[in-house]
């Protein structure tokens, strides 16, 4: 029987600073006969291993058409994101996955998308942008609203002109701050701590500072991009929700789907409906804690919901009134 | 890190019983091990040799108890990387804290015969004065925590050293519960020593500080409920972590209502 | 493993030497677990000594849970320089006897089916499900209630109807048996025990019902989740977060209760180490925290809300029943007297 939660190795082909604190990983399964079989619904999650340290879900960031690779765009926040930073190209991780339900893709065929992101929350919407690029006649217009808190936290800012280009997609950028660029760029190289849990080690250990970070140069250079790019797209300083007077996309036969910081979905679902748009036609990514993946470990249950296994992705409907969900 | 590549290991002591370290030394039987992934350079109660820092991982056993203290402290964290408070007394002030409910000079006066020799303060835990990575809790340490620290910081994660309430531990031990007939501390206070007492049929005394969001004021409630005095439930709450804020709070709010009841 | 329905079997009638011997028989072919005294404690454990097992004790302080996923488990050993999990890891197992449970309460034996919802239900434990089909169970009726109980709040005892091998009832000095199971008939035909005689059969009925009216205790389950539902702000929750001291016993002991934490533990060569499975408690204060340190139960009473609503409704939702059977252990073992019967009578 299929060993449930035993990993399958993965090469990293490919490693690419991103901000501050991210990094892209691009994988391949080293078992040819693993990645050929091998796909994914943009949304879903793999959980990866770490041998020594653990395991953390993350969701996939890539193209679901491409069967040769996939990506995670990884922020470093705890042990295993930290200990990933520390790989170079060529190493090995462990791999299993994909997990949850993914955005409703079905659903999203032949509708317009208004597409709501917040920080890393872009990251697991990025797959169904890059399968409109591809299948463009299957979907409608798509809109991206997409906010950071400050210019060196914009993620994928080279494929914004190549987005937008697009005759059916429109991207629009907010920011919550123009300050703090400086203070990002010097925290490069390492300087994302993580939470500090009652016993917790705030600081790296003997073991060296994550490599695989973009140096401030290097984010230096990106800051001056995103900062073109915010001029370009209509770049707003504020929370998300400030694009909101500039939205062309209207509630008519129209599919959001938004990720990003609770709070953040919490008020665009609320300023959404406001507008007019039905909780029926809102999904959101949720985060909990996950750990097993597969329904069994009861970590991410909110309610009777298993987020690992019911969601991530969920309509808003489904879960507004939830007890313990912020919205 | 050394010449020879490994990390530097520093081991310091302020006022305490010496039993953590001596912990450490009770290891013997993997100390080889460590020692072949660590150089150990400052460790005056095990060995001669005393290597100057900077160090990568320094241990500071005993509480902060008089002024010399507060240098050293402040040094040790100078000098090493990574600083980690060893067992209670470092973490949480530990049995010197139980002076701390006196006033400095009767403590003095009581335990010297020349007070005016001693300059001591009030016992505080190692963080009062300098920021600490991480601390090991006990009374003594737990080797096997031991261990676990000194691997997560040669891998270069953060430990997952247990937090969580003594009882989980216990009963996954199939011990009999001690509460009912000793009051045992278990309920609040933290895991990680493997019920080392109650599997003996000792009830817990809290040596290892209170659990993470410990419901101390219900635990107090159920103890008076029990028949024990407002003093008896305050000298359990400070005998090895009362310095520790939310036992400090707890014990606070304990006295201050018996006193304007 | 015992079969979903119950094969109508004769009743046959075993003495204390007959049911020793149908014991020593298993143990020729399985491993033999079942309630233990030590001392003041009942433990489940392997039996090697007949006598040893007893069917008269009180609940067993872990319950059969831990047959199917030890308190610690390995999944796996790795090696970091090859940065993959061991091959051959849990090959082990496969070697060892099958296992059968003798003498657990039919409350546990209520609660393995549970379980079997939660670890083969939406995705298939491997190791779980691999332990679970090799399991003889021996169910023991209950004819004297503890004093804990209330299983007939959710039809999980006093005594099983079905799921298990062979049931035994002990009356005096008498074992009654009655296969549950192809695997069970077989089994106690081999045996050759005299069949029940009709007074032992009308005592059989008498002791049910005996049993039954000396469970008094009782949580009305009749529209219990939609009031659950309807109350998630009811002042009851904040009383009960007061006292409870989040301690996780309650969940620890729980035979329904199947939260775990996934770690590595590296050894000392710092190379090689082991994936662990720990059992742990929605009631402690790490369990749902995210890596960032947000807690969506930070506060006490949002724990102790989880773990009530999640036996008494989410489960529901979940699997189809609710997730507790009554068997009492959270009662007895909580320092602070924290009692769901109580609880959830106050929101009526």
């Amino acid at each position: 029987m299929e060993k449930l939660m035993t990993p399958r190795p993965a090469v990293i082909e490919r490693i690419r600073p991103e901000t501050a604190d991210t990094l892209v990983y691009t994988l391949r399964f080293a078992e040819p006969e693993v990645q050929q079989g091998y796909t994914f619904q943009p949304g879903q999650f793999n959980e990866i291993s770490i041998f020594g340290v653990g395991e953390a879900p993350i969701s996939i960031s890539s193209d679901p058409n491409n069967r040769e690779t996939f990506e995670h765009t990884v922020r470093v926040v705890g042990n295993v994101t930290r200990a990933l930073a520390r790989l170079r190209e060529g190493s090995h991780v462990g791999v299993r996955g994909p997990y949850g339900k993914g955005w409703p893709m079905e659903r999203l065929r032949g509708h317009n998308i208004l597409l709501i992101a917040g920080g890393i929350g872009l990251a697991p919407l990025r797959p169904v942008i890059q399968d409109v690029l591809r299948h463009a006649d299957l979907y409608g217009s798509l809109e991206i609203l997409y906010g950071a808190r400050s210019p060196a936290e914009l993620l994928y800012v080279d494929e914004y002109d190549v987005w937008d280009a697009h005759p059916q997609i429109r991207l629009r950028l907010s920011v919550d701050r123009m300050d703090g660029t400086a203070a990002a760029a010097a925290t490069a190289g390492g300087g994302a701590a993580g939470a500090g849990a009652s016993n917790g080690m705030t600081g790296v250990g003997v073991a060296g500072p994550a490599s695989a970070l973009a140096g401030p140069q290097v984010m230096a250079e990106r800051v001056k991009r995103a900062t073109v790019a915010l001029e370009r797209y209509g770049g707003q300083v504020g929370p998300v929700t400030v694009l909101f007077d500039q939205m062309v996309t209207s509630p008519r036969g129209a599919v959001v789907i938004t990720c990003g910081p609770e709070i953040m979905m919490k008020y665009v679902a609320l300023g959404l409906v406001e507008r007019g748009w039905s909780p029926e036609q809102i999904f959101v990514s949720l985060e909990r804690r996950m750990e097993c993946g597969v329904a069994q470990c009861g970590h991410c249950q909110i309610g009777p919901l298993y987020v690992c296994k019911d969601g991530p992705v969920f309509c808003y409907k489904d879960i507004r009134y939830l007890p313990e969900a912020v919205f | 890190m050394g010449t020879n590549g490994k990390p530097h290991l520093a081991v310091y002591k302020l006022s305490s019983c010496a039993g953590c370290q001596l912990q450490i030394l009770n290891l013997e039987d993997v100390l080889l091990d460590i020692a072949g992934a660590v150089e150990i350079a400052y460790f005056p109660m095990a060995s001669r040799r005393m290597d100057p820092g900077p160090y990568d991982i320094g241990f500071v056993e005993g509480a902060v108890t008089e002024p010399a203290e507060i240098e050293k402290v402040k040094t040790a964290r100078q000098q090493c990387r990574v600083l980690v408070a060893l067992g209670s007394c470092a973490a949480f002030g530990g049995l010197p804290s139980m002076k701390n409910r006196f006033p400095q000079h009767e403590v003095e006066r009581r335990v010297y015969q020349r007070p005016d020799w001693i300059h001591s303060v009030a016992a505080r835990p190692v963080s009062e004065y300098v920021k600490v990575d991480a601390i090991l809790r006990g009374c003594p340490i737990d080797t096997s925590e031991f261990l676990e620290l000194v691997k997560a910081v040669l891998i270069g994660i953060r430990p997952r050293l247990a937090s969580h309430s003594l009882c989980l531990e216990c009963r996954l031990q199939e011990n009999g519960c001690l509460f009912d007939r000793t009051g045992c501390m278990g309920p609040v206070t933290a895991a990680g020593c493997g019920a080392l007492c109650p599997g003996l049929g000792r009830a817990c005394e809290g040596c290892r500080g209170p659990a993470e969001g410990a419901n101390l004021a219900g635990f107090a409630r159920l103890l008076e409920a029990k028949g024990y005095s407002r003093r008896d439930v305050i000298d359990r709450f400070q005998k090895y972590a009362g310095a520790e804020p939310s036992m400090a709070v707890a014990a606070t709010a304990l006295a201050w209502e018996e006193a304007h009841a | 493993m015992g079969s979903a329905t119950r094969v109508a079997t004769a009743v046959h009638v075993a003495d204390q030497a007959g049911w020793e011997g149908l014991i020593r028989a298993l143990q020729r072919t399985h491993a033999v677990w079942g309630p233990v005294q030590e001392g003041e404690r009942v433990i489940l454990k392997e039996i090697t000594e007949p006598a040893a097992l007893r069917v008269d004790v009180p609940p067993t302080l872990l319950p059969t849970k831990k047959v199917y996923r030890a308190p610690r488990e390995t999944l796996f050993q790795f090696s970091r320089k090859q940065a993959r999990a061991a091959p051959d890891s849990g090959q082990r197992e496969a070697a060892a006897k099958p296992l059968a449970l003798v003498g657990i309460h039919p409350c546990d034996l209520k609660a393995i089916q549970l379980l079997d919802r939660v670890f083969t239900g939406f995705f298939v434990d491997d190791r779980y499900s691999a332990r679970r089909a090799q399991t003889f169970i021996i169910v023991s009726n209950c004819t004297t209630p503890f004093r804990s109980c209330f299983c007939t709040s959710f039809d999980s005892g006093p005594f099983a109807r079905n799921g298990f091998d062979l049931a035994v009832t002990r009356l005096g000095d008498r074992y009654l048996l009655q296969a549950g199971s192809p695997a069970g008939q077989t089994f106690l035909a081999v045996l050759d025990f005299p069949a029940a005689s009709s007074s032992d059969l009308a005592e059989l009925v008498t002791a049910e019902a005996g049993a039954r009216q000396q469970i008094t205790r009782r949580i009305d389950t009749d529209g219990l989740t939609r009031l659950l539902n309807m109350n998630v702000d009811h002042p009851v929750w904040d009383e009960v977060a007061d006292r409870c001291l989040c301690c996780g016993a309650c969940t620890a002991v729980c035979p329904t209760c199947y939260c775990f934490s996934v770690r590595d533990r590296l050894n000392l060569d710092l190379e090689t180490g082991e994936r662990q499975m720990d059992w742990t408690s929605c009631l402690i204060m790490e369990f749902s925290q995210v890596a960032l340190g947000h807690n969506p139960r930070h506060h006490r009473v949002a724990r102790v809300k989880q773990r009530l609503y999640h036996k008494f409704s989410y489960f529901n939702d979940q699997y189809g029943e609710f997730g507790c059977v009554g068997c009492g252990r959270c009662v007895e073992t909580c320092v602070a007297d924290l009692d769901p019967v109580e609880i959830l009578a106050r929101l009526r």
